[in-house]
């Protein structure tokens, strides 16, 4: 006598059973949590627009659709208004290939493409203590300050590195061998900051030949 | 009393990462900062909490022969679950656990307690066993995350710990966190064996 729950069909159909709980549970789960994913994404992108760009106003961002190219890796690039509607700037979005990561990034330029007005990562996975420490954003005062009150916790303010692209124009980045003479690398990750550098240059000159037509 | 047992075996005697040696890809892994290593072993006791209570609930009517696709099937929703209220409510640790959320599927620790503990025991032990096994291996990520983070960063979650201390970085790179897990079971097993007499030949 076989045992009860032993047949093939007894197999085929408890995992069916199974993998049907699963998938009601996964798309109630999905349904719950849709909304939400959706906003996160959203005011991720529109913080990112705000760092690069910090004068324009709020929303006052017009995605503009071309080719995937240097400066629109997702096929889009953002045009920038304040609040008397005059255009401001643009936001372009590079891509890099680093060490172990592609690393994404978001490039603001003036009205005319000349000076970076700020740039900032919007996703890598370089590693941990080296090649991460571009969005590393170093704290003033010590555990024990904070612990004791003496100093209160601040916003985030802008990684360093991220920080040093800030005004600068296109004659700033001079590549000597495999260095950017003018960039403070990372310590221990040059392919990192060499990654970064190219994707903002490559997307910044391409956008000023293909757009602005200079 | 018993019951007891189950939860605190987990911790120190059957640690899943210092003693049975599992799960430790993530480990090593996530333990670069106190704050991923802290998502990350809530996240896992989330998931291991989810199968062994399924897995032992429905542990009558599982095949025998189809067991591990049933287990990899409870295992694999709890771990979308988790991945999506993670994108939705924390999207910042979501980020720097990247791929370490999916992979919580093949974390042997969970498919481990469903195959020997869950689909044995009531549901309530293995509930138990979940909590006392999801504790062990956070308990590992902290103390792996606190040497690690105060020795090759200076800072512990994300604050300078001495100011001027030049922190060492190789910890925080690969070879650091089988240095700092290699003394930490080093340190387990000589506390599980103490007093114990070990014949030589």
């Amino acid at each position: 006598m076989k045992k009860r729950g032993e047949s093939p069909y007894n197999m085929v159909i408890v995992l069916a059973l199974i993998c049907a709980a699963a998938g009601l549970a996964l798309g109630g789960t999905y349904h719950v949590t849709r909304e939400r994913i959706e906003e996160q994404q959203r005011s991720e992108r529109k913080a990112a627009l705000r760092i690069v760009l910090p004068e324009v106003s709020k929303d006052a961002f017009r995605e503009v659709s071309v080719p995937k190219s240097a400066f629109a890796a997702e096929g889009k690039y953002y045009e920038a208004y304040d609040d008397s509607g005059r255009l401001v700037g643009y936001a372009l979005e590079a891509e890099g290939t680093g060490y172990s990561s592609t690393i994404r990034v978001t490039v603001g330029v003036d009205s005319k493409g000349e000076v970076i007005r700020g740039i900032k990562i919007t996703f890598q996975q370089e590693t941990p203590g080296l090649g991460a420490n571009c969005e590393v954003v170093e704290v003033e005062g010590t555990l024990w300050d904070v612990l004791s009150g003496k100093r209160e916790k601040t916003a985030a303010r802008e990684p360093k590195f991220q920080l040093q692209f800030r005004g600068k124009n296109l004659d700033y980045f001079v590549k000597v061998g495999n260095k950017y003479q003018n960039i403070d690398g990372l310590t221990g990750a040059t392919i990192t900051t060499n990654a970064v550098t190219d994707a903002v240059v490559a997307a910044v000159r391409e956008f000023r030949e293909k757009v602005l037509r200079k | 009393m018993r019951k007891w047992q189950i939860l605190k075996s987990g911790l120190f005697k059957n640690n899943p990462v210092f003693i049975l040696y599992l799960g430790l890809c993530p480990v090593l892994a996530t333990s670069t900062s106190i704050r991923d290593g802290f998502g990350m072993g809530v996240a896992a006791t989330f998931v291991l909490l989810g199968s062994n209570v399924i897995v032992s609930a429905i542990r009558g009517v599982i095949p025998r022969r189809a067991r591990i696709p049933c287990f990899i099937v409870v295992i694999a929703t709890f771990v979308t679950i988790v991945e999506l209220f993670l994108a939705a409510y924390l999207p910042k640790l979501n980020k720097s656990l990247g791929l370490f959320v999916p992979l919580i599927v093949v974390n042997c620790i969970i498919l481990y307690r469903a195959e020997s503990f869950a689909s044995k025991n009531s549901v309530f032990s293995s509930f138990l066993d979940a909590l006392g096994m999801g504790f062990g291996f956070t308990l590992a990520l902290l103390l792996l995350a606190f040497v690690r983070e105060s020795l090759g960063k200076g800072t512990l979650l994300g604050y300078k710990l001495i100011p001027g201390f030049e922190p060492a970085v190789i910890i925080i790179l690969p070879p650091g966190a089988f240095l700092t897990i290699g003394l930490l079971m080093g340190f387990f097993n000589w506390r599980k064996n103490r007093g114990k007499t070990v014949k030589c030949d």
